[in-house]
């Protein structure tokens, strides 16, 4: 027996202490995940679909009570946000979707008299074979706040499995309804995402047939650009109509840089340093950012070191480099990303196809403060004498404030000195130089070394497109 | 605290970011274990919204997981450190609160090894629930990721990433912080982990 062992001892001692019948996670963590999943993405229908998914995997479950009335009554307690959401959730997982095919069909084509709006659906006078309100919609609708139709827009996604998610945007609220015949027998219903949540949007793009507002919720301090993709039916009046974005000479903080190389393009580089530009303007970046795959909304700048983007002569963005340093879940995972776009990136929350290559890494330098400079100087000089270096760049750390979090929230065991970001020439498929670099230390005076612990190219992520 | 329930973590956090049902699975082996952990940190309140929000983090982190580990629990464990660190006021005061309650006469059956422990536990509960109040964080990180979600040096490195090296300090310094509160018991204790 040990100190350790005294240790358990005392743990299992402290189990009796807190209501020894609960030790196992309450079951209602479930559905606080479920919930939680949802409201992350404050109802649009990716994260929507995610909980979904995770909720009806755990309803199958013999030990899970039903989602619906027993998740709003176990979720209560958390407070009335978090129940309303609930409410919302429940509502979508028990009672939306199902609508028969037919009548999906002639949805998708009928964005006139004969949709059922969410004004008529929540007041449960709906034509037959409509929604009709629930105990749940009607918990989660705000009398005051019954939707109309007239000056929103109006968009149908198709998710490719049958699924189609109708949106309203109306009066500052987004409202959605989800019919999927081949996964609920129960009738489609209107949701209103804007009871628990309202979502406030200021700026509309609309393009191609796409809607993206410029949103937030009431629980979020920014906007964000979302995209509501699909059959655009109107536009809503009252928002300020933004043109599409073109890139200039100081847009968002960013600096005309001399390229040979991008000119010999007809494309000009400019180049934004985090610690000179203002964190709203990075947060605004969404903009210009080419991710794609699953997500339908995404920015940059909080954990970006640097960006550099190509715009050709019309201002649009061919291409971003950027350096993202350390997420603060994982801030191993400083990364050097290049991204060209097939066509240029013209519009926020693009989905346009985009390719990386492996023409960049990043190494992150950590040990011992006091040996920062001569390790720095060991780098410069290997990198210096590399003939497949293009170029590097030698970061600091982040900060808290690039880390967007609070000096308490930080790692107590980040000991990262710099970060460096190395853009190697187009000379693919060696990897004999990541390893060299992974194994590169410096012993001081018997004093513990500062290691390159982490080498990570381009590629880790992957892209989709 | 047993965690380590299946070599295939990986597979189901693969699976879920198209699948995202898949986390289910993650989330059922290990969310008692990193629940009563949290609970033994905070209490049973505290314990709620940390294991959620480190699941929620999880989840919308799923795609980084790195799948060439099997076992999803250090990972896990890390983000609930994380999410723990955040509420070290509150740890803090428990355990200072755990300190006023005074020894326990409790005592499990069992082992002589697992008796003798829970008599000096009981004994010493108040000064130990004060030696852990009075932890540097990074410590008491170390030493109940080791004693309470009994994880292994190199899980604990991978949860709070750090080099083993690191672990093993930490651990030592805290551990002879602990047995310092515990003199009257020391011809019991050894330093040696018997895991």
């Amino acid at each position: 027996m040990n100190d350790l062992d005294v240790l358990r001892a005392f743990g299992a001692d402290l189990d009796t202490v807190d209501a020894p019948e609960t030790v196992g996670a309450p079951p209602h963590l479930r559905h606080r995940i479920v919930t939680g999943i949802a409201d992350d993405g404050h109802g649009h229908p990716t994260a929507v679909q995610a909980a979904q998914r995770l909720d009806r995997r755990w309803r199958q479950a013999a030990d899970v009570p039903p989602a619906g009335r027993a998740a709003r009554r176990t979720i209560r307690g958390y407070g009335r946000q978090l129940h309303l959401v609930a409410v919302a959730i429940a509502a979508l997982v028990v009672i939306a979707g199902g609508a028969l095919l037919s009548n999906i069909v002639s949805q998708r084509g009928s964005a006139g008299p004969g949709e059922p709006t969410a004004t008529e659906s929540q007041r449960g006078n709906a034509d037959p074979g409509e929604p009709t309100a629930t105990e749940s919609q009607r918990g989660n609708a705000d009398p005051g706040d019954t939707p109309g139709v007239e000056g929103s827009f109006r968009a149908i996604v198709d998710f490719g499995d049958g699924q189609l998610v109708t949106y309203h945007f109306v009066d500052g609220r987004v409202y959605m309804r989800f019919d999927d015949p081949l996964q609920f027998d129960a009738p489609a219903a209107w949701r209103g995402f804007g009871g628990a949540e309202p979502v406030v949007a200021d700026q509309q793009i609309i393009s191609d047939g796409e809607v993206y507002l410029h949103a937030r919720t009431s629980a979020q301090k920014r906007f964000r650009w979302y995209r509501y993709s699909g059959t655009q039916l109107g536009a809503d009046p009252e928002l300020t109509d933004t043109e599409l974005p073109v890139f200039t000479d100081g847009t968002r903080g960013f600096r005309q840089v001399d390229d040979a190389e991008a000119t010999a393009q007809g494309l000009t580089r400019y180049s934004a340093n985090v610690a000179s530009t203002a964190k709203a303007d990075l947060d605004s970046l969404g903009w210009f950012s080419p991710w794609a795959g699953n997500m339908n909304y995404e920015e940059s700048g909080p954990n970006a070191a640097s960006l550099d983007l190509w715009v050709d002569a019309g201002g649009r963005v061919h291409r971003k480099e950027q350096v993202v340093v350390g997420e603060p879940e994982f801030p191993e995972r400083t990364r050097f990303d290049r991204f060209d776009a097939l066509r240029p990136i013209d519009l926020p929350c693009s989905e346009v196809p985009v390719a990386t290559d492996g023409l960049g890494l990043t190494l992150t330098a950590a040990g011992d403060p006091a040996l920062a400079e001569e390790l720095r100087e060991r780098v410069r000089a290997v990198l210096d004498g590399d003939e497949r270096v293009a170029s590097y760049k030698l970061l600091d750390k982040p900060t808290a404030e690039q880390d967007r979090i609070d000096d308490t929230r930080q790692w107590p065991d980040d000991d990262r000195i710099f970060n460096v970001a190395v853009r190697l020439v187009d000379d693919r498929g060696r990897d004999a130089l990541m390893d060299r670099f992974s194994n590169l230390s410096v012993v001081s005076g018997g004093r513990r070394s500062a290691d390159f612990n982490s080498v990570q190219t381009a590629h880790w992520m992957e892209l989709g497109g | 605290v047993g965690h380590r329930h299946a070599s295939d973590d990986a597979d189901f956090m693969a699976a879920s970011i198209e699948q995202p049902e898949a986390f289910a699975v993650v989330y059922d082996r290990h969310a008692t274990s990193l629940y009563r952990y949290a609970r033994r940190r905070l209490g049973a309140d505290l314990a709620e919204d940390v294991v959620a929000d480190a699941m929620l983090t999880a989840f919308r982190k799923r795609e980084h997981y790195d799948t060439t580990r099997p076992d999803a629990g250090p990972w896990l464990f890390g983000i609930l450190t994380r999410e723990i660190s955040r509420r070290r006021r509150d740890e803090r005061a428990r355990f200072r609160a755990l300190a006023r309650l005074g020894p326990s006469d409790d005592t499990d059956q069992g082992a002589v090894d697992q008796v003798t422990a829970a008599i000096v536990a009981g004994a010493a509960r108040g000064p130990l629930a004060e030696a852990l109040a009075a932890l540097a964080s990074r410590g008491r990180d170390v030493l109940l990721l080791v004693a309470w979600a009994d994880l292994s040096y190199q899980e604990v490195a991978d949860a709070l990433h750090v080099p083993i090296g690191t672990v093993r300090s930490r651990l030592n310094r805290a551990r002879r912080r602990v047995r310092a509160v515990m003199p009257a018991h020391a011809d019991l204790l050894d330093m040696e982990d018997t895991r």
